[in-house]
């Protein structure tokens, strides 16, 4: 079955009990039990354990990411949280790309590492440097490809055969690509990781993340962790997400067709100094961008001319792109990371993994490319 | 404050200048308020205050200039649902003895607002051909004649009227025009002569089958006079109601285009097939309606039509329950694939000669084209003319 058929259809069956086409907000906080012998025979007991409209978007979304099963979070760094305490214990030691969310670098260094667990933040476009990172204590891989907002890509098949060889999941942080365009678990990897907030809603509605993983055993332990921390996602931001997915591959396919139109505009310009986005042929990783996904995205950073002050300029000058953070919505989003989705990252660290002071972060919408190239070209003007 | 007090009366969060929301949020209240009574009474204040929820609330507004936006016009007036706008229309336009045309080819409860309620409030119609331009003109020259309600293209046949034609004669003859635009959408037949265009915004407007909501969409003198009305009846959209269909108008380019595309592609699969005596789609070259729709129009739509060849009811409807990824229901536009016994649930009000007319027979079969891959559409359409004719 096509992709654009599943993202419609799968995990979504006619009410039993009235026919509604759609699945219904199930807002209950508990479910009835017919006797005790029967108890959890239809499934469900406390909505923290299991809600009928969340599990119906797990669903879709595990046939999405062609894997096992999948779990849904309040937001996409609780997804995150409890794919690293499923994984690790104290004593334990993590792999995690250099160039990671800057609140999973966070999540890291300043909540788990008082935990007694032990990270090391590799160069994840470098598989030997990740081989090299691997400790006798090493638990799990985590990257992140594309990764926000450098765009650096992992080889998700090699990285994968380094965490096989070791025995230990190779966690990929798939929010960028979707699984329209990227699907780790095929690739090898055992765990997608999702900020659901992005693409899957994609309208700027809801926060919310998912895990999906390639076994049975991982499932277990992931949805215990999810249990009994309770990050759990509302039925009626599922609900939404599940509408929201049904038209994933049609805003993704338009939105990255913006911004190749955008990067190339852009990397004509006399005022801008660098642009990177990996459907341009001069993207250090176009190669591997080609092979390993089906497409390039719709995220994209350029530096202008005159550093700090000019990005500053362009951000205030711009009318139709929004000074927010978020990303991958229908409305196109600027933001400078240095002051906002990355001011947690120290910055001899940010300075480290390539995120520049003058760096401008893109997230392509889905307004026509004529209208988004004419209020950059204005912007770009008043620099 | 008492603790009493403060629970109906919440600490105030202030956004700072600039800081807003980048999604306009539901405004879930009743009433609105002004610092001062005399502010209240401000020509502003009336032009484009808030006041109660039932004439207006920001949420709902936003929708009503999205649409006005995309149908070419500057003002609308949101409905609960998409019948509320038709009974809008009507209700603003005509009078107790007055005379209104309508069509045997239109969408069935749009037939039943003029020919079952209207006619008992002393509104005589006539219901002619949608292609009987002759007894267009003779009904819209009779001075009665007040109003015109009509479709473009039609439910369930998929006809497309001449709207510079009758629009023209409209004109002509002091005719109100009503346009049900639904099947075409928000963004087309904006430059025709049209009145009042109405929608239900529960069809692709909104997209994805969760939420009901219709629209009259006029130029700002009509939607003003029209608004006390709407106002008096109540047939207010609810602001989470107008939120969805918001959220839903951001994808509506991609996902209209991507039902005509694959409308298109099943149209032509169907034309081919030996069980398939006709299919009615204007997108189809051999439509009887395609050289005018590719006149007025750049996208054909998600619904097509079309007659199995000798099927009887019984077999018809069993072709129908044989399919498994279009779901047997009536709407339309949204990201599922439905299908509908076309006579059955869009002809039940017509007499036999009157579905004749309509071209309504126990073999048509109306689809209503989700945005589903089209190849595993195909195949499931293809399973089942096997399964039923094989």
């Amino acid at each position: 079955m096509g992709f654009t058929t599943k993202q419609v259809h799968a995990g979504v069956t006619p009410d039993k009990e009235t026919g509604s086409i759609l699945t219904p907000i199930y807002q209950a906080t508990t479910f009835v039990q017919e006797s005790v012998d029967q108890y959890l025979s239809k499934g469900f007991s406390y909505s923290r354990s299991g809600n009928p409209t969340v599990r119906a978007l797990e669903q879709k979304l595990a046939v999405l990411e062609n894997g096992v099963a999948a779990t849904c979070y309040a937001t996409g760094m609780a997804a995150e949280q409890v794919v690293f305490q499923a994984c690790l214990s104290a004593g334990d030691h993590a792999v995690v790309s250099d160039v990671a969310y800057g609140g999973t670098y966070r999540l890291c260094t300043k909540i788990l590492a008082r935990f007694g667990v032990q990270f090391t933040f590799a160069d994840s476009s470098n598989p030997d440097a990740v081989r090299k990172a691997v400790r006798d204590n090493t638990k799990l891989i985590f990257t992140e490809t594309p990764a926000n907002p450098t765009l650096k890509l992992g080889d998700i098949a090699a990285i994968s055969k380094i965490a096989k060889e070791r025995g230990i999941p190779h966690a990929v942080d798939n929010t960028f690509l979707t699984p329209y365009y990227q699907r780790p678990l095929e690739l090898g990897a055992n765990i997608s990781v999702h900020s659901t907030t992005k693409y899957f809603d994609g309208h700027n509605a809801t926060v919310g993340g998912a895990v999906i993983v390639d076994s049975k055993e991982l499932d277990q332990k992931i949805r215990f962790i999810q249990n009994a921390t309770g990050v759990i996602m509302s039925p009626f931001v599922a609900w939404l997400t599940l509408q929201g997915t049904k038209t994933l591959s049609i805003r993704i396919e338009r939105q990255s067709a913006n911004a190749q139109v955008i990067a190339e505009f852009l990397e004509s310009h006399p005022k801008v100094t660098q642009v990177r986005y990996p459907g341009l042929e001069s993207f250090p990783q176009h190669a591997l961008a080609k092979s390993q996904a089906s497409g390039f995205g719709a995220m994209l950073w350029f530096e202008v001319q005159g550093g700090v002050k000019a990005g500053k300029k362009l951000m205030d000058s711009v009318k139709l792109c929004t000074l927010a953070e978020n990303l991958g919505s229908v409305e196109t989003l600027i933001t400078h990371p240095v002051t906002m989705t990355h001011a947690d990252v120290e910055p001899a660290e940010r300075k480290r993994v390539g995120i520049t002071d003058g760096l401008v972060r893109l997230s392509v919408g889905l307004e026509d490319v004529e209208d988004l190239i004419a209020d950059l070209s204005q912007a770009l003007d008043k620099i | 404050m008492k603790k009493e007090t403060r629970v109906t009366h919440p600490p105030e969060i202030k956004l700072l200048g600039g800081n807003v929301p980048v999604v306009t949020p539901v405004y879930r209240t009743v009433k609105f308020t002004f610092p001062t009574i005399e502010s209240s009474l401000s020509a502003e204040a009336k032009e484009s205050g808030f006041d109660y929820t039932r004439d207006s609330n920001p949420t709902t507004r936003e929708v009503e200039l999205t649409a006005a936006a995309l149908q070419d016009r500057d003002d609308a007036l949101a409905t609960a649902t998409g019948m509320a706008a038709t009974w809008l229309a009507l209700l603003g336009n005509l009078e107790a003895g007055d005379h209104a045309v309508l069509f045997v080819e239109s969408y069935r409860p749009n037939r039943v607002a003029i020919r079952r309620f209207l006619s008992k409030l002393g509104i005589e119609f006539t219901m002619i051909g949608l292609h009987d331009h002759a007894a267009i003109e003779r009904e819209f020259a009779r001075d009665s004649t007040k109003l015109v309600l009509f479709e473009a293209p039609t439910n369930p046949m998929v006809q497309v009227p001449d709207l510079e034609r009758i629009t023209a004669l409209a004109r002509r003859h002091d005719v109100v025009t009503v346009l049900d635009n639904t099947f075409a959408g928000l963004h087309q037949h904006g430059r025709y002569d049209i009145d009042y265009f109405v929608h239900s915004m529960t069809k692709y407007a909104s997209g994805h089958g969760d939420v009901m909501g219709g629209v009259v969409i006029a130029d700002q003198k009509r939607i003003k006079a029209l608004r006390p009305l709407a106002v008096n009846m109540g047939s207010t959209l609810d602001p989470g109601a107008a939120f969805l269909i918001g959220r839903g108008l951001k994808t509506y380019f991609l996902r209209y285009r991507q039902h005509s595309a694959n409308a298109q592609a099943i149209a032509e699969f169907l034309v081919k097939r030996p069980e398939v005596a006709k299919v009615f789609y204007p997108g189809l070259p051999s439509d009887p309606g395609h050289a005018l729709a590719r006149k007025q129009m750049t996208d054909f739509g998600g619904v097509l039509s079309f007659d199995l060849r000798d099927s009887p009811r019984e077999k018809t409807w069993a072709f129908i329950d044989a399919l498994e990824l279009f779901t047997t229901t009536a709407s339309l536009g949204s990201t599922e694939s439905l299908v509908a016994p076309a006579k059955l649930y869009l002809g039940s009000d017509l007499s036999a000669e009157e579905q004749k007319r309509a071209l309504l027979e126990d073999s048509t079969v109306r689809l209503a084209v989700g945005i589903e891959h089209v190849d595993d559409l195909i195949a499931d359409l293809t399973q089942a003319l096997d399964k039923i004719f094989g």
